[in-house]
């Protein structure tokens, strides 16, 4: 038994020096970072990292700081690559960097315009960066974004842009930010173009918590270059298209009140793509919404199943519309190519490997929407 | 003796149950399914690497199958004895080189845990010679306590962290994971899941190293192959669960990924605030390795101890220990070197000596008429002091009693033949 028990222990023991020696990390030397953005400006990167401040941290039963000022502090670095922009960073820092900690990457608009491959190479390949990091790109410079010295409800910007992306989909199914490793996964479908969360700071006349908003989506082609943004009304039925609705309220025409609207709250949104196949080729897309629904403000007069048809009716407009923009792009951004190449392998590689936008633009899709009220609410 | 006895036992007496020896195969077996055998099997397989899986897991109950029927033709024999009476004087250059390839698979195993290791963001400052001292260090530890040790420390680990570990994990992938993305099926054709399956036949040719430990185990050989053929199907439900949760998970952009079962990990976030468990993937890493090395360097020294005649394995444990720790050193200095290295082992040395050698070794062994009960006998007398002096004896009381019968007059033929009823 003490043998065994030596040996265990021996097994044990050599996970504890192994990280404990050369590679250790002492909290007070740390620069938690929590958020960075990354902009692109004539051929020089520059990162800012928004760096968490521990004096102004508070500890339970304390204020900490001044209630309206973020408890952060700003980093600057810059460099011909992302990499060494980075680096540049843990040069000015008189604590060592700890990248791994921030929850979101904001991408400035010149930097999308021209490409992130380079970014997401370098937050890939590095050990030091966490690819559950979620992404964001900026209208205008993401430095910008950082400047504004107020965080919300949150203890720093980086914190409260994640929590907001967050938010916005767990809520209201408004955005759905991809991680890196989302991104990537995207980026290598068939002739994908990927949707990342825009962000802007918000017009100056809104009260004070609210610094930034998240209105539009950003759309980048396969070789991670900006070219276009998804406007604010249609992303969310573009994200119920790729697959990531999860709930979220819809204002309805009232069917017996016209002029009046009620609201829907959509929950358990599914999707269903088949691509129609006929003689070798791919001749239409069906495509099918569904999903549950409670109202929640009801319509004077109207049944459940009159509420049911109307909020059928509006998911069904609102996929147009977003169909209909993706199309006369011919930007791709629900990937119908890559379940078109997942089914139809063959023909997808015989006839639409190289010429899916064009293809894509002129395809017909056949959309049925059924939303099924369930639950006319608490009152008659 | 050697050549024609039973097997010596080693030197720490160490005896092991069949299911502890299946359960050292099966780790053996995870721990380069969940690392290189990912990065190769991803990289030029990519989503069919199921299909490979499960193509490949016949072929190995096969190969297992093989290896016991071997066995069985040389009972209470390990493989030293085994090329000893079937390789004439091939036998010593053989042995020589199974030795070498257990000891390169243990200085490459070394290698891969200080590679991975350095992946790690808060370890990647720390030299590569600490990793691998470390490792060697408490796997050496483990082959000189010997089998019995290592087989129960190795269940224990496995049943209780490994396995619940990597359940938790699965559970924790489930969520970025698509059935859809293992489609579509074959569409670059069979050429690479053949590819792949020739890989995961040829990982599997570790196996051989139950030849070896095959006379250890206390329940007898039928016991442990019908175990054996059961870590074949342990191991590949494992790969299935990692292996395919990792296209789940990354889809088409797996063959980008170098290293995808721990960039699965990576990718695990829980409740939005424990973002890292790479501490996890260090945990199975230790256990995994250490198993992996103390198995290798323990099968290296029963192998040498048996072709040098030594009185104990451990003699050879301490310099194969050291000669693993600086072949680790100065092989493989790069990433890409190691993971090449790992696949001229697996895919070039253990087919060919986990494989092709012992089917050579069984249709040598059959053409010579080895393993018959009639031959068991013959080498039996010519071999065993015991049974020499018990058919000595025998044959003088069926010389009395012929003697007693022609008096009595009754033929001699009516006695029983030498070697049959009491000889």
């Amino acid at each position: 038994v003490s043998r065994r028990g030596g040996l265990l222990l021996g097994t044990v023991l050599l996970s504890l020096p192994l990280a404990g020696c050369w590679s250790r990390l002492e909290t007070s030397e740390l620069a938690v970072v929590v958020g960075y953005g990354v902009d692109w400006h004539d051929g020089t990167y520059r990162v800012t990292a928004s760096v968490l401040d521990p004096r102004a941290l508070g500890t339970p039963g304390q204020t900490a700081g001044q209630p309206d000022q973020p408890a952060h502090v700003l980093m600057v670095g810059t460099g011909s690559t992302p990499g060494a922009a980075f680096a540049d960073v843990d040069a000015v820092s008189s604590r060592r960097v700890l990248w791994g900690s921030a929850d979101v990457m904001v991408i400035g608009q010149s930097l999308a315009e021209h490409g992130i491959d380079q970014l997401i190479s370098a937050v890939t390949h590095d050990p030091e960066f966490r690819p559950t990091i979620r992404m964001l790109v900026a209208h205008g410079d993401a430095s910008a974004i950082f400047a504004v010295n107020r965080s919300g409800l949150e203890t720093s910007t980086g914190r409260q842009l994640y929590l907001m992306i967050q938010n916005q989909h767990r809520a209201q199914s408004y955005e759905w930010s991809p991680h890196v490793f989302d991104f990537v996964r995207l980026q290598a479908e068939q002739q994908r173009a990927v949707l990342v969360p825009g962000l802007s700071l918000a017009e100056p006349d809104v009260p004070e918590g609210q610094a930034y908003a998240v209105d539009d989506s950003a759309v980048l082609d396969g070789s991670g270059r900006l070219v276009g943004w998804l406007p604010r009304d249609v992303v969310r039925q573009a994200i119920w298209i790729q697959g990531h609705f999860a709930h979220g309220r819809f204002a309805v025409p009232c069917p017996a009140a016209p002029g009046r609207q009620g609201v829907v709250f959509i929950l358990d949104g599914r999707r269903s793509v088949r691509p129609v196949v006929r003689a070798g080729r791919i001749v239409r897309i069906d495509l099918t919404l569904s999903g549950e629904g409670q109202v929640t403000e009801g319509c004077p007069g109207t049944s459940v199943q009159g509420m049911s048809a109307a909020a059928s009716a509006t998911v069904a407009a609102l996929t147009q519309q977003s169909l209909r923009w993706a199309q006369s792009r011919g930007l791709d951004v629900f990937g119908f190519g890559e379940t078109a190449y997942r089914y139809l392998p063959r023909i997808w590689l015989r006839a639409y490997a190289g010429s899916w936008p064009q293809v894509f633009a002129r395809m017909p899709i056949h959309l049925d929407v059924a939303v099924r009220i369930t639950q006319p609410g608490m009152t008659r | 003796v050697i050549a024609g006895g039973g097997a010596r036992p080693p030197a720490d007496g160490g005896r092991i149950s069949a299911w502890q020896l299946a359960l050292i195969l099966v780790t053996v077996m995870a721990i380069q399914d969940s690392t290189s055998l990912d990065h190769w099997l991803a990289w030029r397989v990519g989503n069919d690497l199921w299909i490979s899986l499960l193509l490949a897991a016949p072929c190995a109950v096969a190969g297992v199958l093989l290896l016991t029927a071997l066995a069985d033709r040389h009972p209470g024999s390990d493989l030293a004895e085994i090329l000893l009476r079937t390789a004439g004087p091939l036998a010593y250059p053989l042995g020589l080189a199974y030795a070498g390839l257990f000891l390169a698979d243990a200085f490459l195993s070394a290698r891969e845990f200080g590679t991975l290791s350095r992946l790690l963001s808060f370890m990647n400052l720390t030299p590569y010679l600490v990793f691998a001292a470390g490792l060697v260090t408490v796997a050496v530890y483990g082959a000189w306590l010997g089998i019995e040790v290592l087989a129960r420390v190795n269940a224990a680990f496995l049943l209780f962290v490994d396995i619940p570990l990597g359940v938790l994990l699965a559970g924790l992938s489930i969520n970025h994971q698509s059935i859809a993305r293992l489609l579509p099926i074959l569409a670059d054709g069979p050429a690479p899941v053949m590819w792949g399956t020739w890989l995961i036949v040829a990982k599997f040719g570790e196996f051989v190293v139950l030849l070896v430990f095959l006379p250890l185990v206390a329940e007898g050989r039928a016991q442990a192959r019908r175990i054996s053929v059961w870590a074949v199907l342990l191991v590949t439900v494992m790969a299935l669960g990692h292996t395919v949760g990792a296209v789940l998970t990354f889809g088409p952009a797996v063959r980008s990924i170098e290293w995808p079962t721990y960039s699965q990990v990576r990718s695990i976030v829980v409740a939005r605030f424990i973002a890292n468990l790479d501490w996890v993937a260090v945990i199975l890493w230790v256990h995994g390795f250490v198993i992996e090395v103390a198995t290798f360097i323990y099968a290296a020294a029963l192998m040498l101890a048996k072709l040098f005649r030594a009185r104990s394995q451990r003699g050879f444990i301490l310099p194969l220990g050291a000669v693993t720790l600086v072949a680790s050193r100065l092989t493989g200095r790069t990433e890409p070197a190691v993971l090449l290295y790992r696949w001229w082992l697996d895919g070039y040395g253990f087919m060919a000596m986990g494989w092709l050698l012992p089917l050579l070794l069984l249709c040598v062994t059959l053409l010579r008429g080895q393993g018959t009960r009639r031959s068991e006998r013959r080498r039996a007398r010519r071999h065993s002091p015991e049974a020499a002096d018990a058919w000595r004896s025998a044959a003088r009381q069926r010389r009395g009693r012929n003697f007693a019968g022609a008096r009595d007059g009754r033929s001699a033929a009516a006695c029983p033949a030498p070697g049959q009823g009491e000889g």
